[in-house]
């Protein structure tokens, strides 16, 4: 299990980068009109990409390969800034260390790593914070601070914590999904 | 001896002047952090502008139009309406716009970057950074593989609507996991075996990781180059310095 | 010395006691030309495999004993990106094989892995161009490219690697008539070059002057060498017997290009079926669909009747696919299409069609091969039994539909479609890459299934199959104002 990624999962990992940022744009797309389930994204597009990413760490079950996935689907979701990037690797890396070593319950231990490693969806909504204080900086010069400050109570910072915490949540079904996928159709089919 | 014309190919995607990505990312990240930290008038005047060129310079007609309408028209209509005192009854406009007008550049830049940069273009790039050939190989196969899915996913979207199934929001929330179910699994199972063909096929062509490889594009910066880096980092510090 | 030998090739594996190929040896001669024919499954394509390196070390679930020479030099202790300086490979699948988005890339990528320099690159490039004919080619998206076109950049791009054998499998499974003869063509010239070239193939009409030898497998054994002339003299008869394709086809081509000289978008008739009872019947009436402001075609009248069997014929861009789109409904179309009297709008077309999909896998839905053919209809499990049962799939029941043969898998499709009472059955290439006896049944069943209920539409360009199973030709063409 510790043999080092081959060219075949190099390929590998780039076909599933792009399976991992086609679906989920697909999930977006279809989501996206409605402003109340588009930040419900990290939870719904973290179910959806369960299977995907289980399948994906089945089939290359070596040392790198979450860390390759995270830094090309962080660089996909950088489309306004590098802070996706950023939080990509960073939970990419942590994804890895729960799975180095793959000895003892492996499923959960997939879960594990799945539910930290979908905290990446939140990184794109970090562009709310940064347009709501541009929204707040040029609302100022427009109707005053004190209005300012009674719009600013109303959005709280922690709006991102709750992401996050719809993502774990998300990862944490999304890869129990993954893994009855995995049973029930995937090593019938001889794809595993 | 009888000289046809030889057919010249091409490994970039066509533009007015050759820009190295690097500069396309660095414009790209500086761009952003500019948007978003500063605020000024001339810091929007400036990377607009820069983002209007690299769209014109790669020959994105449709993308140059919308970007300058969207961003230098409401720029435009914001100081009209300065001049004329009408800028309060319709403050709200303004607010939004100035929020939409954040992120435009980094989404042009964003696109001149997934669309118009060829992976050959990148290889050169990751290459000359020293960046292992093992990222450089699955960030190609990545930018290969997106158009290939993107047709298998209307595959299967037009095969369910065959089995009276149409996958929309309302159905999805009904049946989250058997959508998810029905999506999905014809998805990886179509694309496994596209995926093993793909990597076979590339393998018996001598793709090896680890393996010396050439990159047919040459790592060039040019004047261009330069003084975009150069016009960019003195509008951050500039503005930076200025708070 | 030869040029490529194969020493008692045994490929087995862990999950079946008999082994997929079974004490097998070749020798083939510098210049020489062989084609490895026989049945699906045969082993045919494992030897191509064996040949370039691929089993055992990408397919790893092989255990391969015995051993590869090329020109003396065995393969044993190499890496696949070794042997690739010797064999170039070109795959049945033209799609698949691709690692770059357009050509000119493409064309370079294995001299780039050769790490050979950017002027020699450049050189070769041309040479290449030059050689194969393939200036109006380069610069191109692929997404652009026919079936045809396609194979010849994948031969361009493993020529100008500079390989002293090349080794195709199944190369026509997706071309069209022209583009096999272009194909064939490139492939003599290359061989006049010195080129070793090994082929595995279904078709084998098209490899006259090409191939010395042509080897006949059966389950993984060698059973016999013939020439082409050999195997022309063998009548239909025997041809089937051994599972291989039609060897003489010409007199069909010349034939189809006779009945359609000169119609376009016109049904033109093909044999005398008896239409007694007329229950079903599709018109179209003044239909035209454009793609981005271009017309890409202007139907006058057109009527199929229930019980029908047409085959939908054309080169590449002639708008087959968007006939297609529309007849399903998924097209937005001028004028209108009827059903006896009723008018169908996009949803009821929906409704009323199916399209049996080239990749088959994108349209299996369930974990087993039951849930699946009732998946999206009212029928009951006892009228599914009966009809797994006469597409003699009854013992496959629990099977995981995705675990099933090619054939196997397009039937199960069928089934779902006959099961939600669908009227019009679309088959997109249902015949790329079958061997003769799959061919056969494909079209008795088809036969079997064709009713004054239902019209059955074949896009494909694979004569065999139009002239045992079609009864109309629709020849589709490029919209010209």
């Amino acid at each position: 299990m510790k043999k080092k990624m081959n060219t075949k999962d190099y390929i590998f990992a780039g076909a599933f980068a792009a399976l991992y940022i086609v679906i989920l744009l697909a999930a977006v797309m279809l989501f996206g009109f409605n402003p109340i389930i588009y930040l419900m994204t990290p939870l719904i597009a973290g179910i959806i990409l369960g299977p995907v990413f289980i399948l994906y760490i089945s089939k290359v079950p070596k040392k790198g390969a979450i860390l390759i996935l995270a830094i090309l689907t962080g660089l996909v979701m950088s489309s306004y800034s590098i802070i996706p990037l950023v939080i990509a690797i960073a939970v990419g890396i942590l994804a890895e260390l729960v799975l180095t070593n793959r000895k003892g319950n492996i499923k959960v231990k997939n879960v594990i790593a799945y539910s930290i490693f979908n905290i990446c969806l939140v990184g794109p909504f970090t562009m709310l914070l940064f347009a709501r204080d541009q929204f707040m900086q040029t609302s100022a010069d427009y109707y005053g601070q004190d209005y300012v400050d009674r719009i600013s109570a109303l959005t709280p910072d922690w709006i991102l914590l709750v992401l996050v915490g719809l993502a774990i949540i998300g990862g944490l079904i999304g890869a129990t999904l993954g893994n009855k996928l995995n049973k029930k159709h995937f090593e019938q089919a001889g794809i595993v | 001896m009888i000289r046809e014309r030889k057919p010249v190919l091409y490994f970039k995607k066509d533009s007015f002047i050759d820009i190295s990505p690097i500069t396309k990312i660095i414009i790209f990240i500086l761009s952003s952090i500019i948007m978003i930290r500063s605020g000024s008038l001339l810091g929007e005047w400036i990377v607009g502008s820069i983002a209007a060129l690299f769209l014109l310079n790669a020959k994105a007609w449709g993308w140059s139009y919308k970007f300058a309408l969207l961003f230098f028209g409401t720029l435009l209509l914001e100081e009209i309406a300065k001049l004329t005192g009408t800028e309060q009854t319709f403050s709200l406009f303004f607010v939004v716009c100035n929020v939409v007008r954040i992120f435009l550049p980094t989404i042009a830049m964003y696109y001149i970057l997934a669309e118009k940069t060829t992976a050959s273009e990148y290889l050169a790039v990751f290459k000359k950074l020293h960046i292992p050939d093992a990222f450089a190989v699955s960030f190609v196969v990545m930018l290969r593989f997106i158009p290939t899915l993107r047709e298998h996913l209307q595959n299967i979207r037009k095969a369910l609507v065959f089995r009276n199934i149409r996958i929309g929001p309302m159905y999805f929330m009904k049946h989250p996991i058997i959508s998810i179910e029905r999506l999905i699994v014809p998805m990886l199972i179509s694309s496994g075996k596209v995926m093993e063909e793909l990597s076979a096929a590339a393998m018996t062509r001598g793709l090896d990781v680890g393996r010396k490889r050439t990159t047919i594009v040459k790592f060039q910066l040019h004047p261009a180059d330069f003084l975009l880096i150069i016009v960019g980092i003195l509008t951050m510090v500039y503005l930076e310095g200025g708070f | 010395m030869h040029a490529l030998e194969l020493q008692d090739i045994t490929v087995s594996s862990a999950a079946s006691s008999t082994p997929i190929i079974d004490n097998f040896s070749l020798q083939v001669e510098a210049g020489e030309c062989v084609v490895l024919c026989g049945e699906s499954g045969c082993g045919k394509t494992t030897i191509t495999r064996v040949i370039n390196g691929l089993v055992p070390e990408f397919y790893d679930t092989l255990a391969l004993s015995g051993d590869v020479k090329h020109f003396g030099n065995s393969i044993k202790e190499q890496t696949i990106s070794d042997v690739a300086k010797n064999v170039g490979s070109v795959f049945q699948n033209p799609k698949s094989q691709f690692f770059n988005l357009d050509t000119s890339n493409e064309l370079i990528f294995g001299c780039e892995n050769l790490n050979l320099d950017r002027e020699e690159i450049l050189k070769r490039a041309e040479q290449t161009i030059a050689g194969l004919n393939l200036k109006n080619l380069v610069n191109r998206n692929i997404f652009e490219l026919s079936g045809g076109e396609k194979q010849r950049i994948a031969c361009g791009s493993i020529i100008s690697m500079r390989p002293k054998i090349l080794l195709l499998d199944e190369p026509t499974a997706n071309l069209d008539y022209e583009s096999i003869e272009i194909l064939k063509e490139m492939l003599l010239n290359l061989k006049s070059l010195g080129y070793t070239i090994v082929l595995s193939e279904h078709r084998l009409y098209w490899l006259e002057d090409l191939a010395d030898r042509f080897i006949y497998l059966q389950s993984g054994k060698q059973l016999g060498t013939y020439t082409f002339n050999e195997l022309y003299h063998k009548s239909e008869q025997e041809l089937s017997e051994m599972g291989l394709r039609s060897m003489n086809v010409a007199a069909l081509f010349e034939n189809l290009n006779w009945i359609t000289e000169r119609k376009r978008w016109e049904l033109c008739k093909l044999n005398d079926k008896k239409n007694t009872q007329k229950s079903l019947e599709i018109t179209l009436e003044d239909v035209s669909v454009a793609y981005q402001n271009t017309p890409v075609f202007q139907l006058p009248k057109l009527s199929f009747s229930g019980g029908s069997i047409i085959g939908i014929v054309g080169e590449n861009g002639a708008g087959k696919t968007t006939f297609i789109n529309t007849l399903l409904g998924f097209m937005k179309h001028q004028g209108t299409i009827r059903e006896n009297q009723t008018v169908l709008k996009k949803k009821a077309l929906n409704k009323g069609g199916f399209m049996v999909m080239q990749d088959v896998n994108q349209q299996l839905f369930s974990n087993t091969l039951m849930n699946e053919v009732l998946l999206g209809t009212d029928a009951s499990k006892e009228q599914a039994q009966e009809l797994l049962e006469k597409l003699g799939l009854a013992s496959l029941e629990e099977r995981h539909p995705a675990s099933l043969s090619g054939g196997e898998k397009q039937r199960v499709a069928v089934a779902s479609a006959l099961l939600s009472n669908k009227r019009m059955i679309v088959f997109d290439e249902p015949t790329s890459g079958l061997d003769r006896k799959s061919l056969e049944q494909f079209c008795a069943e088809i036969k079997e299934l064709s009713s004054p209920d239902n019209l059955i539409f074949i896009v494909t360009h694979d004569i065999e199959v139009i002239f045992q199973l079609v009864d109309f030709i629709l020849p589709c063409s490029k919209y010209k104002e």
